[in-house]
């Protein structure tokens, strides 16, 4: 059995605007990021690939089923959109109970799983509350039980952790890694610490083209001998910011601490740094022009 | 899938305000038309009694006598009832104006307009002017005599130059003249009428036609707001993408809302109907009359609910195409052209969406326009599945391709 989304070649356009121009991916089990800054073109693939847009052009398959066979592709797909919400007067039972009808779950199964997902998303002892009266963190966990209680072999996920406290936020992360076990799971978002905590696999898209995909460590050592920390003035720092591409800075009194990413090392006292996948990412997206996998 | 999903948009509806205020809406106007007691009015007539009511004739002389006896009346006090566009609007003639008519009421019954004035003030003078019942009598037992050689052709004529001279949408109009004129009942007419009543109308569905008639008023405008409100909730809540996304067909959600919708709509009907039609139930067996109890149900399915589904259908679809409340100003729209194109209070349905029988009885008319009812319900049967079809096909466009036809429209415009 086909477990891989297979997108060709995809475009899609807005009147003039181009919102994605000939992208190619190809995603497999477990979580996969998709990192990119607003407006990159991320919610538009994820709306292609839950039927919810239109492609213009490319091929777009999901475990071997073309994207247009719109609803056999529904029943395979969970989606949690970016602003997930429900009737502000139902309860989380009830709401649940309703898009698991509407996900085609009969009366038993509903029976069955509803309190089952509400458990695990860590609803059960509110399960009365009103969707209105929630919070933006039970909301999300409302939002990936509805997504998941049929069972879906492909989970995607639009910046679900946008909003939400550390706390209700490494909850979140450690939800979708569990559920990513035996399913595809895309996460798409620009907060580049859900993918770093989260995915091996990832993709990265800026005006609607894919700058990178590959894996972690492949963004890592893009930028690999190119990060620097050093101490300088604060008299200093909009001059060096101006230079280079800084990434940290602790200010310390009239010192500061900074990171930053340079081809070669900057001054004397600089000293070569751990790079993380934020600065990876900063690296790449100054970098825009650099081609796709190889930067 | 289907019947879950009906019943949790039944039990949506419950919690809904909107739908409370329908009910109680719904509720008042039927109260406050049909509060008066109608049983005194279904009592055996006797003979010898002062006036025995009303009935509405088509007979040309009748016609003739009652037209020009309304056309003499407000030509005396130079003020014309006229409804161009369903609006009441008085007209006053100018002096060559009103002699103009007045020469016409004279070609017509053979009188001078000084004769026919003096007649006139005879007549009322032989009434008792200030009760309502005295003044109705009055007015409905005053007629103008014609003159012996006029024909009902030439008698069309005369009334289309009146026509001419006080504007459209006068009671001397063609189609007002067809739909005939009140007269006053005789005994036999009488008698006629309550045999009717209690044989083929069993009581309570004379009743239930009345019900029928001013329940279908308020129903031609009201079920809208269910309507626009089911459809606004996906955009007012923003759940339309994660409904969307999900695997139920765009038949099944909108079929499920729209049924739910019409079953919830027509409930207070049922049960307004079902305590309404109480008293005329026991009136019947106290008159040892075995009552059709299931007359206000047959006649609320057939007259009403087609309306019901109509109003509902057509909400739907210009809210789902167009995200807005824009169907409830096209519906009450609607709802006021069909009240005040209708010539008559009774029958000549047509294809009104609003049909009216405004009178307790005249079963035998009814029963032979009765046909022309059901194709008219019928035809609003119909056309609100089409509709439904139609909606279905505008929710499943709006899904695939992520935008609205309103928002296409409006992009194209820019």
């Amino acid at each position: 059995m086909d477990t891989r989304i297979e997108i060709k070649d995809l475009s899609k356009n807005y009147g003039k605007k181009q919102a994605l121009k000939h992208v190619n991916l190809e995603i497999g089990q477990g979580m996969f990021g998709l990192l990119g800054p607003n407006g990159a073109g991320k919610t538009t693939l994820m709306k292609v690939l839950t039927t919810l847009v239109k492609k213009s052009g490319g091929t777009v398959s999901l475990c071997g089923i073309p994207v247009e066979r719109c609803q056999e592709v529904r029943s395979m797909i969970g989606y949690l959109p970016q602003d997930f919400s429900m009737y502000g007067n139902m309860g989380a039972y009830e709401a649940l109970d309703y898009l698991a009808v509407l996900s085609g779950l009969n009366k038993k199964e509903r029976a069955k799983k509803v309190p089952k997902m509400l458990e695990k998303v860590n609803l059960s002892e509110q399960h009365k509350t009103r969707v209105k009266a929630m919070s933006g963190g039970m909301r999300r966990r409302l939002g990936i039980a509805q997504a998941i209680i049929h069972d879906p072999r492909i989970l995607v996920v639009d910046e679900p952790t946008a909003g939400l406290d550390p706390e209700e936020r490494v909850r979140f992360r450690n939800l979708l890694c569990e559920i990513a076990k035996d399913r595809i799971v895309i996460l798409s978002t620009h907060i580049v610490g859900d993918i770093e905590a989260t995915c091996e696999n990832i993709a990265v898209l800026n005006h609607g083209e894919i700058l990178f995909r590959g894996t972690v460590s492949g963004l890592l050592e893009g930028v690999r001998g190119k990060v620097y920390t050093m101490e300088v003035s604060a008299m200093e720092l909009p001059m060096i910011q101006e230079r280079f591409l800084v990434t940290g800075i602790l200010t310390n009194g009239s010192t500061a601490s900074i990171k930053i990413i340079s081809e070669e090392q900057p001054v004397k006292e600089a000293k070569p740094g751990q790079p993380d996948v934020e600065d990876a990412y900063m690296y790449l997206m100054n970098h825009a022009s650099a081609p796709a996998g190889n930067v | 899938m289907f019947g879950s999903l009906f019943f949790k948009e039944c039990r949506q509806i419950l919690k809904s305000m909107v739908y409370y205020i329908y009910v109680v809406v719904f509720v008042m106007f039927l109260t406050s038309q049909l509060s008066g007691e109608m049983t005194e009015r279904m009592e055996q007539p006797q003979p010898g009694q002062e006036n025995y009511g009303f009935v509405n004739s088509r007979r040309e002389s009748d016609i003739m006598e009652k037209t020009l006896a309304g056309l003499a009346m407000e030509t005396s006090w130079n003020s014309y009832a006229t409804y161009p566009m369903g609006f009441y609007k008085g007209v006053t003639l100018n002096e060559t104006e009103l002699a103009e008519v007045k020469s016409i009421l004279e070609n017509c019954s053979g009188r001078s307009w000084e004769q026919l004035t003096a007649e006139m003030e005879r007549h009322y003078a032989g009434y008792e002017q200030s009760t309502f019942q005295g003044a109705m009598q009055a007015q409905i037992s005053y007629s103008v005599p014609v003159r012996e050689d006029l024909s009902y052709e030439d008698f069309s004529k005369y009334m289309e130059q009146v026509c001419g001279i006080i504007g459209a949408g006068s009671d001397y109009q063609t189609e007002a003249l067809k739909a005939g004129v009140s007269v006053p009942m005789t005994y036999e007419q009488a008698m006629e009428e309550y045999k009717a009543l209690c044989s083929k109308d069993r009581i309570t569905g004379a009743t239930a036609r009345l019900f029928c008639d001013y329940a279908g008023i308020i129903l031609s405008v009201l079920p809208v707001f269910l309507g626009v409100t089911r459809c606004l909730r996906d955009k007012r809540a923003q759940v339309s993408q994660v409904i969307f996304s999900h695997r139920a067909c765009a038949l099944v959600i909108i079929a499920s809302r729209y049924l739910a919708n019409v079953c919830m709509a027509f409930l207070p009907v049922v049960l307004t109907a079902f305590a309404m039609q109480m008293p005329y139930q026991y009136h019947a067996k106290t008159i040892g009359i075995a009552p059709d109890v299931f007359a206000f149900l047959t006649y609320s399915g057939i007259w009403l609910l087609p309306e019901l589904m109509i109003v509902l259908a057509v909400s739907f679809f210009i809210t789902e195409m167009t995200e807005n409340v824009i169907s409830i100003f096209i519906q009450v729209f609607w709802a006021i052209a069909s009240l005040f194109s209708a010539v008559a209070l009774e029958g000549n349905f047509g294809f009104h969406l609003i049909v009216r029988w405004n009178t307790l009885g005249d079963a035998a008319e009814f029963w032979r326009q009765r046909p022309e009812l059901f194709v008219n319900r019928g035809f609003y049967f119909v056309l609100s599945l089409v509709i439904v079809v139609c909606t279905v096909l505008i929710y499943e466009k709006k899904r695939r391709e992520g935008e609205t036809v309103y928002g296409k429209i409006f992009k194209s415009r820019k």
